[in-house]
């Protein structure tokens, strides 16, 4: 078995560095492409951007490890964020309070998604299509296209303050993922995720409460959801029902090519933030360049089936290599 | 009377009597008796449908049994879940050994049972202390060293490896009495299937009684002190491996000796 190649031992490389490969490539494209890339503005302006990407991608990395997946997260914070402006505009509410208020009101949202998957036992991929379009269409009766904006300046705080030269949504998405980190390590939340979705029965033999960890899932990511919310709510100071369209596809890909398996079980927390980052960066650029919107599009959704397809190639050499040790194992027991 | 003595003797760990199943119009088990001897592996024989599983389910808590009485350590028990049933120290090893693919072995051995600390009124899981503890009990209880496969999700496990995981996450507490297992070797290859056997001759050696369920007779022949052999829902006889043939055993499966066994019942 040890006759490997440099082809090989290259292809093994890459497939280690994963979704890090693909970050550094990135970076040396745009670099070379656009000389402003590396300036530091541009860099924490991407840090910035990609910021929203990250707070949602930490919550979808237990989602989808889990065994699930969400796809009504952009409709979640439109909806959280209209109700939110309304408390802030139409009911006067003090900012910190209004602020508290939507992440519950996301944590509630996704319990909604979490007590009817598990108690009527549905799909995950269609109750959380259904729950897209019901809470897409909660926002525009809200709203009743309205479009609210000229917020607080304790609020619009948030978006534009930097500290230490950061950003603040960027400081609070780099915490965020490092607490996700942690938490899908270090506790049982973490542990049972990844049991729930790697093997359900194997979970449930073990007297692990499938249904309660899947709902807790869900209300994780919809607290997400409501951090996200206030956090682009503040960052545009505007918010109208049609909002956040797109999030949940930009998300999903992120946590995709970030390392975490569409089939549940094992996940990345870092890759996620890497696969945000690198949609970011691929945005950035094709704006810096003056790519059409319309085309930016087309471009985006080409290079997230080739990053998806890199990942699934990746997930294979790395089983290939897997195999290979088990063969050596068993080797080594037989001498 | 001669017999009843020589019970009380007996150090049974486990012992059924009795024991009678129904699913809907079918029988699935009548009137089974069984025991296990403290320090034996028990080997459960018999073809398709001769009523192995649903004898190991009733035993393991997973069903209740319509007629008959279980005894654990010669007190009547009724097992009301599977959960009680472990909680009383039954623990199973399932054929598909429920491991998580994606988690390393010791949180497999530790899985729904986590060691974890306080912090800031929080759990945190002690991923080193687990790592530890699985690794000796593994190699102190049954001899299986992981080597660069520590830390290595299970799928890089051979299938000996994974066996003993499912095994080291069903012994690894204290109040083990019992440990079922159902076709341990059934998806093992020459080489993993000796590594099992061997696993169970290890387990029988620190006093773990073990009850084994195999379609392969060599395999059970190789571990076993005595064999319970099923047929068509009924005991049909109860052999001390020394001193019994494969030829007698399969006759006993197959039927061919049930004139001399039991009474013929005709019953399909």
């Amino acid at each position: 078995m040890n006759d490997t190649t440099p082809a090989k031992s290259v292809q093994k490389l890459i497939a280690r560095l994963g979704p890090g490969f693909v970050l550094i490539v990135v970076i040396l494209v745009a670099a070379f492409m656009v000389p402003r890339f590396f300036t530091t503005l541009n860099l924490i302006n991407v840090l910035y951007q990609s910021s929203i990407y990250i707070v949602l991608a930490v919550g979808m990395t237990f989602v989808i490890t889990g065994g699930g997946i969400d796809l009504s997260i952009g409709s979640q914070v439109a909806l959280i964020s209209v109700v939110m402006s309304g408390f802030i505009h139409a009911w006067g509410w003090p900012v910190g309070l209004a602020m508290v208020v939507a992440i519950f009101f996301g944590m509630g949202l996704g319990a909604v998604n979490g007590f009817v998957i598990t108690g009527l036992r549905m799909p995950d991929f269609i109750v959380t299509l259904a729950a897209m379009e019901t809470f897409r269409g909660f926002a525009l009766v809200h709203s009743a296209g309205k479009i609210w904006f000229d917020f607080p300046s304790s609020f619009r705080y948030i978006g534009i303050t930097r500290w230490a030269g950061l950003p603040i949504p960027t400081i609070v998405a780099l915490i965020l993922a490092a607490i996700g980190y942690y938490i899908y390590h270090k506790t049982h939340f973490g542990r049972y995720t990844i049991a729930v979705g790697g093997n359900r029965t194997a979970a449930i033999y073990c007297g692990i409460p499938v249904s309660r960890y899947k709902v807790f899932q869900y209300v994780l990511m919809g607290g997400l959801c409501g951090l996200a919310a206030i956090l682009i709510t503040s960052r545009l100071d505007s918010s109208q029902a049609t909002m956040a369209q797109g999030y949940e596809i930009h998300t999903i890909a992120a946590v995709i090519m970030g390392g975490t398996s569409l089939f549940g079980g094992s996940g990345n927390v870092v890759g996620s933030v890497v696969g945000a980052l690198i949609l970011g960066i691929i945005a950035n650029t094709m704006v810096l360049l003056g790519v059409d919107y319309f085309w930016r599009l087309v471009v985006t959704g080409l290079l997230i089936v080739l990053a998806v397809g890199l990942n699934q190639w990746r997930e294979n050499v790395m089983r290939e290599a897997s195999l290979e040790a088990v063969k050596e194992t068993a080797k080594e027991s037989t001498s | 009377m001669n017999d009843a003595k020589k019970r009380q003797d007996e150090d049974f760990v486990l012992e059924a009597r009795g024991i009678t199943k129904n699913f809907g119009g079918l029988r699935a088990l009548d009137n089974v008796d069984f025991s296990l001897r403290r320090g034996e592996v028990m080997g459960l024989v018999g073809d398709n449908g001769a009523g192995k599983s649903t004898l190991i389910k009733i035993l393991t808590g997973v069903y209740p049994a319509d007629a008959g009485e279980i005894l654990l350590e010669r007190q009547p028990v009724t097992l009301r879940s599977r959960q009680h049933a472990k909680s009383l120290g039954i623990e199973a090893v399932y054929q598909d050994l429920a491991l998580v693919d994606t988690l390393e072995a010791s949180a497999n051995v530790f899985l729904g049972s986590e060691i974890s600390n306080p912090l800031l009124g929080m759990q945190f899981l002690d991923n080193a202390k687990m790592r530890t503890e699985a690794l000796n009990l593994l190699k102190n209880k049954l001899n299986i060293q992981l080597g660069s496969n520590r830390k290595a999700p299970v799928f890089n496990l051979s299938g000996g490896q994974k066996q003993s995981v499912a095994i080291g996450r069903a012994i690894y507490r204290e109040h083990i009495k019992i440990l079922v297992m159902d076709e341990p070797t059934a998806a093992l290859g020459p080489e993993e299937t000796e590594k099992t056997l061997h696993l169970i001759r290890t387990l029988r050696d620190h006093g773990i009684p073990v009850i084994v369920i195999a379609h392969n007779l060599e395999h059970v022949f190789a571990v076993s002190e005595r064999i319970t052999v099923l047929r068509r829902g009924r005991m049909v006889g109860v052999r001390s491996t020394a001193e019994s043939s494969k030829t007698e055993i399969l006759g006993l499966i197959i039927g061919a000796e049930e004139k001399e066994v039991v009474p013929s019942s005709g019953k399909a």
